[in-house]
């Protein structure tokens, strides 16, 4: 257990690197013969002055294959890396798109596909765009796999088996059922969007998966485990934690996201700190009270110490609920990610995940390279360049962006091939290497209560708000130092253990029962937890967080995702049908919150800020308030109900001429190729050959109106108080088919539209120059105002303008019917005039 | 004056106001405020505008001729913005009209299909312009990280002030340097004539990324009846930094050639 645990390279310990100070990983091998400055190393610059658009272009690709590498049967690897985790004894065949390709045991699909020159691999399913790896770990979620018998997978987490036969070709989903569940719980655990679901009234994903299961661990005796202190986290700081909890008399749990121990001093620590790491880990390992689970994630905690955790191998997964008196959190950083124009191309990378291709699997991930950081990773990547060169790579350049990431722009048709600065430089290179600081996932902390404030002005963040029986220890708590770390997780492991165990005495608590139980559950079980979740495949963050507006734009807001590539195929299918069972867009919201359909995760975190909705006004809101208005909330919209005297507003649309004012919500424009099929779906009728500019109903005294305004062109009008679900049915139609080919726009904002009825409606128009024919959408002109005019009857006509326009359209249609008794009228008395409203 | 036909923002003003002496003026059919100020921080009012929303396919032609990418902002010679809001979507921003720049996008189609949706009057666009503007914008908006998250001609759809908003940001020359450039445009700056009537010294579009003194400039895009909710947010977090509201102005600005 202690080897496998520990990983096929971990000792013995490599010699000594010949540099001193503070840098990072040793080179082996032919890599220490070249141990060049960078500056001299890394640039070859073509052009001009300074600033003036140069390329920069790297010696021919046959110069390039010498250095440190061979093609050996697992690929082209580099020479022995002392931390490198495949057993070069063991050669494993896998059938990649047809192809033999040759690797070793401990390969991941992304190791064993880069060392035969695959940089692309199935990346977004909703663009059909290639991906590649970024960050090479068990959370890289931009290159993916098709295993058989598995499913999509990321590549970055998926061990290799001797003759499995994979994928890396594009391809669609074609069932829910295709995206594996650890794909899921990856987004759900790690994901920005996941601290979302944290503030929202929001279950989990898990747990919802759990209830579903006729297995779940929620349901069943004897499938929780208790533990002392749960450590998530096998690095250094991890196992300093563990042993020390252990030593102190605790059961531990540790948790690790890796096949192995160690973490990122793995491959990124002096010599003397691999060492005393190996030995840790040997401790650690073989300690009678500690408990390790490799490959496992750790998804979610909650304040009372229970942690879930999903652990995979084979394809095969196993949720375990660990109910812990103590949690340690020792997950680390990850590289902060900054968007900028290209950088989903394959070939853009962090640092972490260039090391840990270079270190854990020997392979090299480019030929060419450019590095670029802010200031304070500037000497990080002047160091990494040298190591890049030390393996064959050419370093173009390492540049500092002193206005951050959001000025370079990545190009190449399926993978990077060039990198363009501001500046006009061009630079023709395969790799980019794009530091921008590191991050902190606050998924966990939050789960424990903790909050994670970003300090202003700066990319550090503190945690605060811990319960006592937690603790945060390694680079989560800030440390820069491995002595550091070591005494400082240490300090919290030995705190938490004793705790513990005082909290054990006083409540006379049975110690809990060791070795650890773990739920068995088979990955079908979780299937079912589908739909939205498995968006997480390529979803953009960008957009889903802090998403907020009114109930009535959630769907808008799914089909915007959907547009961002946020949602896969299945996904759309499944909120499509959501849709379609909601009857309005805010009972589709109430749906996904409630948790009781497949929607979930990250769409359900972020529609609960939905919570916070803003009241949507029409143009002339500030006429009705001076009025005398009062107001209701409908259909998100503020509607006037009445002005104070709502009998008399009943008696003047019966006798004379009420004016309303309908700008609230219930128009939509469906526009686009498909537009028809859309349209006809929720007419329930075929709508193509409809009359150009007649007001059909679908159904005789129904909620909405049906125009065909153009080819290809409709719009809808839907009775007040209906708006959200024409909305919602007109959404989840339009899921069928392309964005582009049906466009469903919600134009309520666009336009001020006022409602003129009551048998003085003809004389008002009358003065105004207008004549209404009963059924038909003309186009008429008010004053200077261009518009249209709705006819719903003789005496019932609906103006419609832009809705800068609508002060001046309300202001002439009550100047026209001044001498009628014309006067505003709400809500109320239309409905109890019993006209039909829409 | 009459203001029966004026085209009217979100925000007003909707007639001359005597106890705050508001003084309105006519911007072509819009009626719009002549409040200025001269602070650090300021939120302009950017209404006087045609919108149109575009949707096709994000591969094909008519995203080939129009060459904005998703996430990025363009700003053509003539004060036109087009901003790529997603793959197959962009917005575009014109000082003319809605109606007249769907039909010169439409002529862009080239046989393919393309919708076009004029939304003239729909959205409401602010200015938030200032030194520290970044500064507020990451403050009010979780995806804008810090003031630098945001390169110039970078566009971004998320929340602000927990309103659903689309962000570009849009720099801004000082305005200085603008005296006697009467663009007429949206906020387009022609460099050329500035070099040509001895503009900013040493401005070119060659470098310009680092020479050109800009300042920060966002442009906040929402539903139009949201606009008051956005606008009094914006004030209030903004209250500490000393920023205030202005009506409309044609400030010049360029997106540089990223």
């Amino acid at each position: 257990m202690s080897d496998s645990l520990i990983g096929a390279g971990f000792g013995p310990p490599p010699p000594p690197p010949p540099a001193t100070g503070s840098g990072p990983a040793p080179s082996t091998g032919a890599a220490d013969a070249s141990t060049a400055d960078a500056s001299t190393a890394s640039t070859s610059t073509v052009g001009g002055a300074p600033g003036a658009p140069a390329a920069v272009v790297a010696p021919p690709l046959a110069t390039r294959h010498s250095l440190g590498t061979a093609v050996r049967a697992g690929g082209e690897r580099l020479d022995r890396r002392a931390a490198e985790v495949i057993d070069r004894s063991q050669i494993i065949e896998a059938m990649v798109d047809g192809q033999v390709l040759r690797g070793y045991a401990g390969d991941t699909a992304a190791s064993l596909l880069g060392a035969h020159g695959r940089r692309t691999f199935f990346g977004s399913l909703h663009e059909q765009r290639p991906g590649g790896v970024r960050t090479a770990d068990r959370f890289d979620q931009e290159a993916w796999v098709w295993v058989e018998g598995i499913g999509l997978t990321p590549a970055a987490a998926h061990l290799v088996r001797d003759g499995e036969r994979l994928s890396a070709h594009q391809r669609r989903a074609t069932t829910p059922s295709a995206v594996t569940p650890m794909a899921r719980f990856h987004l759900a655990g790690r994901s920005r969007i996941s601290r979302l679901a944290a503030r929202g009234p929001v279950a989990p994903p898990w747990l919802a998966a759990l209830r579903r299961s006729g297995t779940g661990a929620e349901q069943a005796e004897g499938l929780h485990s208790r533990v002392d202190v749960v450590v998530v986290g096998g690095g250094m700081a991890g196992l300093c934690a563990a042993r020390a909890a252990a030593d102190e008399g605790a059961s531990v749990v540790l948790v690790e996201a890796d096949d192995w121990l160690g973490g990122r001093l793995r491959w990124s620590g002096h010599f003397d700190e691999q060492q005393r790491l190996a030995d840790i880990a040997v401790a650690v390992a073989g300690h009678p009270s500690i408990t390790v689970m490799t490959s496992t994630i750790a998804c979610e905690t909650r304040p009372d110490g229970t942690v879930l955790t999903v652990e995979r191998r084979e394809g095969a997964e196993q949720v375990a609920v660990l109910r812990a008196g103590a949690v340690v959190l020792a997950t680390g950083t990850s590289d902060r990610r900054l968007p900028f124009g290209g950088d989903h191309l394959p070939g853009v990378m962090t640092p972490s995940g260039v090391r840990r291709l270079v270190e854990l699997w020997a392979v090299r991930p480019g030929e060419q390279a450019l590095l670029c950081s802010d200031q304070r990773g500037y000497l990080a990547n002047k160091f990494l360049a040298v190591q890049l060169n030390a393996i064959g790579v050419d370093v173009l350049d390492v540049l500092v962006l002193a206005d951050g990431a959001g000025h370079l722009e990545a190009g190449g048709p399926l993978a990077l091939e060039q990198v363009h600065l501001p500046s006009g430089r061009r630079y023709s290179v395969d790799l980019l290497v794009a530091s921008f600081g590191a991050q902190l996932d606050p998924t966990l902390v939050n789960g424990l209560g903790g909050v994670v404030t970003r300090l202003p002005g700066t990319e550090q963040s503190v945690i605060g708000n811990l319960p006592a029986n937690a603790a945060v220890v390694g680079d989560l708590a800030g440390a820069t130092k491995v002595e550091e770390t070591e005494v400082l997780a240490g300090a919290a492991g030995r705190r938490l253990a004793r705790l513990v165990g005082e909290s054990a005495r006083r409540h006379r608590v049975a110690p809990p029962p060791a070795p650890v139980v773990v739920t068995g559950t088979e990955p079908s079980v979780l299937r079912p937890v589908s739909g939205l979740l498995d968006a997480a495949l390529d979803l953009r963050v960008e957009v889903l967080d802090g998403f907020a507006a009114s109930t009535a734009a959630a769907t808008e807001h799914l089909v915007h995702t959907s547009r961002l590539g946020g949602l896969t195929p299945p996904a759309r299918v499944v909120l499509a049908d959501l849709a379609r069972s909601a009857a309005t867009s805010a009972d589709l919201v109430d749906l996904v919150l409630a948790g009781g359909g497949p929607l979930g995760g990250p769409a359900a975190g972020a529609l609960a800020l939905l919570h916070r909705p803003a009241v949507r006004r029409s143009p002339m809101v500030d006429l009705h308030v001076g009025a005398g208005a009062r107001f209701a909330p409908c259909d998100g919209w503020l509607e006037v109900l009445h002005y104070g005297d709502p009998d008399a507003e009943l008696d003047a649309l019966r006798n004379g001429v009420g004016v309303w004012d309908r700008s609230s919500g219930g128009w939509f424009a469906v526009r686009g190729p498909r537009a028809a099929a859309v349209v006809a779906e929720v007419a329930g009728r075929p709508v193509a050959d409809d009359p150009l500019d007649e007001v059909r109903d679908p159904e005789p005294g129904g909620t909405r109106r049906v125009v065909r305004v153009g080819p290809d062109r409709w719009e809808l009008f839907a009775a007040l108080g209906h708006g959200a679900s024409l909305e919602a049915e007109l959404l989840a139609a339009s899921l069928a088919v392309q964005p582009w080919e049906a466009v469903v726009a919600a134009q309520h904002e666009d336009s001020a539209r006022v409602r003129i009825a009551g048998p003085s409606t003809v004389e008002v128009l009358e003065t105004m120059g207008l004549t209404a024919t009963p059924g038909r959408r003309e186009r008429v002109r008010v004053g200077e105002l261009d518009g249209w005019l709705l006819g719903h009857g003789v005496d019932d006509v609906e103006l419609q303008v832009v809705a800068p326009a609508g002060r001046a359209l309300w202001s002439a249609v009550l100047s026209a019917g001044d001498r009628l008794a014309a006067r505003p009228v709400g809500a109320e008395s239309f409905e109890r005039s019993g006209r039909v409203t829409a | 004056m009459s203001t029966a036909q004026l085209l009217v923002g979100p925000l007003g003003p909707f007639e001359p106001d005597e106890d705050t002496h508001v003084v309105v003026r006519e911007d072509g059919r819009w009626l719009v405020s002549e409040r200025s100020t001269k602070a650090a921080l300021r939120l302009s009012d950017a209404n006087p505008c045609g919108t149109v929303a575009a949707f096709a396919a994000p591969s094909g032609h008519f995203a080939t001729e129009l060459g904005v990418e998703p996430g990025r902002a363009e700003l053509f010679s003539d004060g036109l913005l087009i901003a790529g809001i997603a793959p197959g979507e962009w917005l575009a921003l014109t000082p003319g009209t809605g109606a007249a720049l769907a039909a010169t996008l439409g002529g862009l189609a080239g046989g393919e299909e393309v919708v076009l949706v004029d939304r003239s009057g729909g959205l409401a666009v602010f200015r938030l312009t200032g030194a520290s503007a970044g500064e507020l914008l990451a403050e009010l908006c979780d995806d804008v990280r810090s003031a630098r998250s945001l390169a110039d001609g970078a566009v971004l759809s998320s929340a602000v002030a927990g309103l659903r908003c689309t962000v570009v940001r849009d720099d801004l020359l000082p305005e200085e340097l603008l005296a006697g450039f009467d663009l007429g445009g949206f906020g387009v700056l022609d460099l050329d004539e500035l070099d040509a009537t001895g503009g900013p010294p040493g401005e070119g579009p060659v470098d310009a990324e680092y020479e050109a003194p800009l300042v920060a400039s966002y442009l906040l895009v929402c539903d139009r009846s949201l606009a008051r909710e956005l606008h009094t947010r914006v004030l209030t977090a903004g209250g500490p930094d000393g920023i205030e509201a202005e009506g409309f102005a044609r400030y010049r600005s360029y997106h540089r050639d990223v």
